[in-house]
């Protein structure tokens, strides 16, 4: 198979795997696990000190 | 929140590498002025084969991209990954060789590159036997790395470590496929490749090496300690995401915008050029996403001049990602390929961006790693701050003057198709731009030792810095 064969292909298989990622990103399940993954930085800290109250979530 | 305290943390080797990011900075930067120097005034290689532009050139390249911005890395990596997997290193004596090891590559460059011994590869100018001791100190790293996030006590793996895992493994991959060579003596090889295969290949080496070394692993700082220092987490995680999986399938194929009008096929250079466009949505999509986390926080910039170094690097990202995909534009790169408009670009995102950034992450670090509140003067903090952006844009200002002019210069011909100006002309008309950039260049060095002497009073013993209430950084 050579690349004027197959060529067009990528194309299409570039944008279905990016709507696929957008599709996965978006998705409402994952609301919780991204807040917990951003906040990740201020977790190895005393929750008092850092979680202060006015931290914004996602 | 976790039985893991800040002392089970390594932060010896954070340490190391933190100081050597501030000594091989002021060195990297001050062979960077030297050379402008001699651009104004060319005695000042003193007819000195090793002092010759054309061997401090890589020398300066190599210790600001790999021994600065490489110690920088390191620092940031190490510390970043166990303060958010919450474990120690994994494998403590690779952590020790990496530390080592990296200073005895640097030290291996600063002898061999005055002394004319390269490959002649852009950015890869080091001989085989020290490509050698680089792949294993960098399989070192990567074995921390990947052991240290696998051994984590917290179930996400956050985002500023995708960043770093990518560029670690990245440029493993590209730095093993550009340095295969065929040696000949101890200093010298050829290599694997031939012709217009070898460019692309140094090439597609040299852009990832932007996009892998001096980007994702920068973003990789960014992540942390754009959050960490504004006291809020990342404006969208979700946004984060997108920007790690866009940036780091479109950066891949930029690589070819390096040889427009060569002997690469015109396919390739278009593929360059068209991805090097694409490249403009994730790099702007992180940007967005470090500057937005200030939203509502915008007052901490009158008082953080850490902070400050932080978000100004971002809009010296978002500047130079503006303009590196204009310049692959083939029409633009006509004007623009050979001439110090590139070396401007360059240094928008490696003083802006990448210097800019390093210097923000080690300023908040070194307190917490040596026990203190704050650093010994938060007020030359300041005046780093502003000596570093002022010099940046004088650099990058008279690069732009130069690089526009030599261009239109070197296009003009006369109605009989002969060339209006001789390449004497259009250097003696650049004279001016070379003393400026002299100056911006002194101004950032300037700032650097300044940062010295702040560390130097911050981590001496007995300091007088204000220590750490408690025990807890």
């Amino acid at each position: 198979m050579t690349y004027d064969s197959y060529g067009p292909y990528i194309v299409v298989i570039m944008l279905v795997t990016f709507i696929g990622l957008y599709a996965w990103v978006l998705s409402p399940k994952r609301t919780k696990g991204f807040n917990e993954a951003a906040n990740l930085p201020f977790a190895d800290e005393e929750k008092a000190k850092e979680m202060n109250g006015d931290i914004k979530h996602d | 929140m976790s039985e893991t305290t800040p002392d089970t943390y390594n932060y010896k080797v954070v340490r190391q590498f933190a100081i050597m990011t501030v000594v091989w900075g002021i060195v990297g930067m001050t062979v960077g002025v030297w050379i402008a120097a001699q651009l104004v005034w060319p005695a000042l290689n003193f007819d000195t084969a090793w002092l010759s532009f054309g061997r401090l050139r890589p020398l300066h390249t190599n210790a600001v991209i790999f021994a600065f911005g490489g110690s920088a890395l390191f620092a940031t990596s190490y510390y970043v990954v166990q303060r958010t997997c919450q474990v120690r290193l994994f494998a403590e004596p690779l952590v020790k060789f990496t530390f080592w090891g990296w200073q005895a590559v640097i030290v291996l460059a600063a002898i061999t590159l005055p002394m004319g011994i390269t490959t002649s590869k852009e950015y890869a100018e080091l001989e085989w036997p020290i490509d050698i001791l680089i792949t294993l100190v960098w399989v070192s790293y990567a074995i921390v790395f990947l052991g240290t996030v696998a051994k984590r006590k917290t179930s996400h793996i956050y985002v500023g470590n995708w960043f770093y895992m990518a560029f670690i493994i990245t440029v493993a991959v590209l730095h093993v496929v550009n340095s295969a060579a065929v040696p000949v003596t101890l200093t010298k090889s050829y290599s694997a490749y031939a012709g217009t295969v070898d460019a692309m290949v140094q090439w597609w080496y040299g852009h990832n090496a932007v996009g892998f070394f001096l980007t994702a692993g920068f973003l990789g700082i960014m992540y942390y300690f754009v959050p960490k220092q504004a006291e809020r987490p990342i404006f969208s995680y979700r946004l984060s995401v997108v920007h790690f999986w866009a940036l780091i399938a479109t950066y891949m194929w930029a690589g070819g915008h390096h040889l427009h009008y060569s002997a690469l096929p015109d396919w390739t250079q278009s593929v360059g050029m068209v991805m090097s466009l694409i490249l403009l949505a994730p790099s702007w999509g992180g940007m967005i996403n470090g500057m937005m986390t200030l939203s509502g926080a915008w007052h901490k910039l009158r008082t953080d001049p850490v902070l400050r170094f932080l978000v100004v690097s971002l809009s010296f990202y978002g500047m130079s990602t503006f303009e590196g995909p204009m310049m692959s534009i083939k029409t633009v790169n006509a004007l623009s390929h050979n001439t110090d408009w590139t070396i401007g670009h360059v240094h928008a995102g490696a003083l802006g961006w990448v210097a800019m950034i390093s210097i923000g992450a080690v300023y908040h670090m070194l307190p917490k790693l040596f026990g203190k509140a704050s650093m010994y003067s938060v007020k030359l903090i300041n005046t780093h701050f502003w000596l570093a952006t002022i010099g940046t844009v004088l650099y990058i200002a008279a690069m732009w003057v130069n690089g526009i002019l030599q261009g239109l210069m070197w296009r003009a011909v006369n109605q009989d198709g002969t060339l209006t100006y001789s390449f004497v002309e259009a250097l003696e008309a650049s004279h001016l731009g070379y003393v400026v950039r002299v100056i911006g260049g002194s101004f950032f060095l300037t700032g650097m030792l300044i940062m010295a002497y702040n560390t130097w009073q911050t981590v001496r013993a007995n300091s007088t810095a204000p220590a750490l209430a408690e025990s807890a950084a």
